[in-house]
């Protein structure tokens, strides 16, 4: 009997996907649920990745104790709306950030032991439990300084909405260049007095007192980063 | 390293024993040379963090700073991320010194001391107590893992060279003061009145200020100063 190599291909990747994905729901249960404290993990980038930890991810958020701190850390470019829907409906006691550059699929248990997982295949398997160890030392404080430098969702939420439209990142521009407000109405084609309406909504949205502290916001939310160019 | 066979015949048995502590089989005698050969070794990239508190016990990396850099070829790409207690004048000579030119990086981070390159990482052992002073490891995961985070920490972190010196310390002080009036939102002259002095001398200094940081405008100040943070910390978000 002949078999379509192509159809047997495609059969083995799906099978050991399910396995996967199986596996690592298993093991990132069983390692969050030893958590007495927290558990903290990072979402990988890619598309793939987020649909193969997605399921371990909702099952932790199940089963993790409510009183554990629960922090997810999403790169932006695997932000989800349906996940983070799901994942803030699961729990009540998640902190969830979005970080600007890519991560790998990271779980730690009150920062002693850690599973890393990778939907890349590596040398000897793609899923990997460490227990207490210069390497979760590592990892935990590495974590912890992403996390700070994260944004809070409900931020990021936020600057997405504030930057939604074209003449609000083109207000934002002629505030940072320190245009000043007739030139900028002029540049826009717009009224003295709209642009003045312009500038005070947006102080409004940030929450701002005043230019400076508009500035400070607009860094805080990662609206106008002049460190961006450096990267 | 005992990484989980992939396919596993079964989901991973609960409580089944995690894995002991880096192996201190692959280190040499001598700790420096094992993070020279690290760096020595690296094609692209070397990173490295130096976070220990000050007057640490098991500070092991930073000492060895001049020697690593000095190993480093002339091609790669070096950053150092560093934090406010490590990075001083001590710091500061060695990254000036003759040879490669670090990009370096200030970032808040819990204790850490590393250097990671093209696939390899030293870790120092930050339990003063016992064991080797460095951890070597060269497993792909722990060591993507890390440099992913980096990555994260680094592209959020200030560039050194880019916040300005205010000179003396009376200065910088006065300096702290007013960025911290702009910061809660004063108005100049609230901000004047509480810091004794004029309207007019306190906007001196405040253009003397967005001067300093190459700002346009006082959004771009306050940008910046959140940017390379120079502010005092903020009220607690969440």
């Amino acid at each position: 009997m002949t078999t379509d190599p192509l159809e047997t291909g495609t059969r083995r990747a799906a099978a050991i996907q399910r396995l996967d994905t199986e596996l690592l729901v298993a093991a990132a249960t069983a390692l969050a649920d030893q958590a007495a404290s927290s558990v903290n993990v990072t979402i990988p980038s890619d598309r793939r990745g987020l649909s193969e930890f997605g399921p371990a991810l909702h099952a932790m958020a199940k089963t993790v104790r409510p009183d554990v701190e629960f922090r997810v850390l999403f790169p932006s470019r695997a932000f989800d709306v349906e996940v983070l829907r799901r994942l803030t409906t699961e729990r009540v006691n998640v902190a969830v950030r979005i970080a600007e550059s890519p991560l790998q699929g990271v779980v730690m248990a009150d920062f002693r032991s850690a599973l890393l997982w990778s939907p890349i295949a590596l040398k000897g398997g793609s899923v990997a439990l460490f227990d207490k160890s210069a390497e979760i030392g590592a990892l935990g404080s590495l974590f912890l300084g992403a996390w700070g430098s994260a944004i809070p969702l409900a931020e990021f939420r936020k600057r997405r909405e504030l930057v939604r439209h074209e003449d609000q990142r083109q207000v934002l521009g002629h505030l940072r260049d320190g245009h000043t407000d007739r030139v900028a109405a002029q540049k826009m084609g717009i009224s003295y007095r709209t642009y003045r309406r312009r500038v005070a909504e947006i102080l409004e949205g940030l929450g701002a007192e005043s230019r400076f502290q508009a500035g400070v916001r607009a860094s805080e939310l990662g609206l106008l980063s002049p460190l961006e160019d450096a990267q | 390293m005992t990484a989980l066979p992939l396919p596993a015949p079964a989901p991973v048995p609960l409580g089944s024993p995690l894995r002991p502590p880096a192996s201190a089989a692959d280190r040499s005698p001598d700790p420096a040379e094992d993070a020279q050969a690290i760096v020595r070794g690296a094609g692209q990239h070397v990173s490295i963090i130096l976070a220990l508190p000050q007057g640490a016990r098991r500070e092991v990396l930073r000492s060895l700073l001049p020697g690593l850099l000095a190993q480093a070829q002339p091609d790669v790409r070096v950053r150092v991320l560093c934090t406010r207690h490590t990075c001083d004048q001590r710091l500061l000579d060695t990254l000036g010194g003759d040879g490669v030119r670090p990009e370096v990086r200030m970032a808040r981070l819990d204790p850490i001391e590393a250097v990671m390159a093209d696939g390899r990482t030293a870790l120092a052992n930050l339990r003063a107590e016992s064991g080797p002073p460095i951890f070597t490891t060269q497993e792909a995961l722990p060591v993507q893992a890390l440099h992913t985070l980096f990555n994260s920490i680094w592209k959020k972190s200030a560039p050194l060279s880019a916040r300005p010196d205010f000179g003396d310390r009376r200065r910088t002080r006065l300096v702290a003061e007013i960025l911290g009036m702009l910061r809660v939102g004063a108005t100049d002259e609230v901000a004047a009145r509480a810091l004794s002095i004029s309207v007019r001398t306190y906007r001196r200094h405040v253009a003397d200020i967005m001067e300093r940081l190459d700002a346009r405008s006082r959004f771009e100040a306050g940008l910046l100063a959140a940017e390379l943070d120079m502010l005092p910390p903020p009220v607690e978000r969440h």
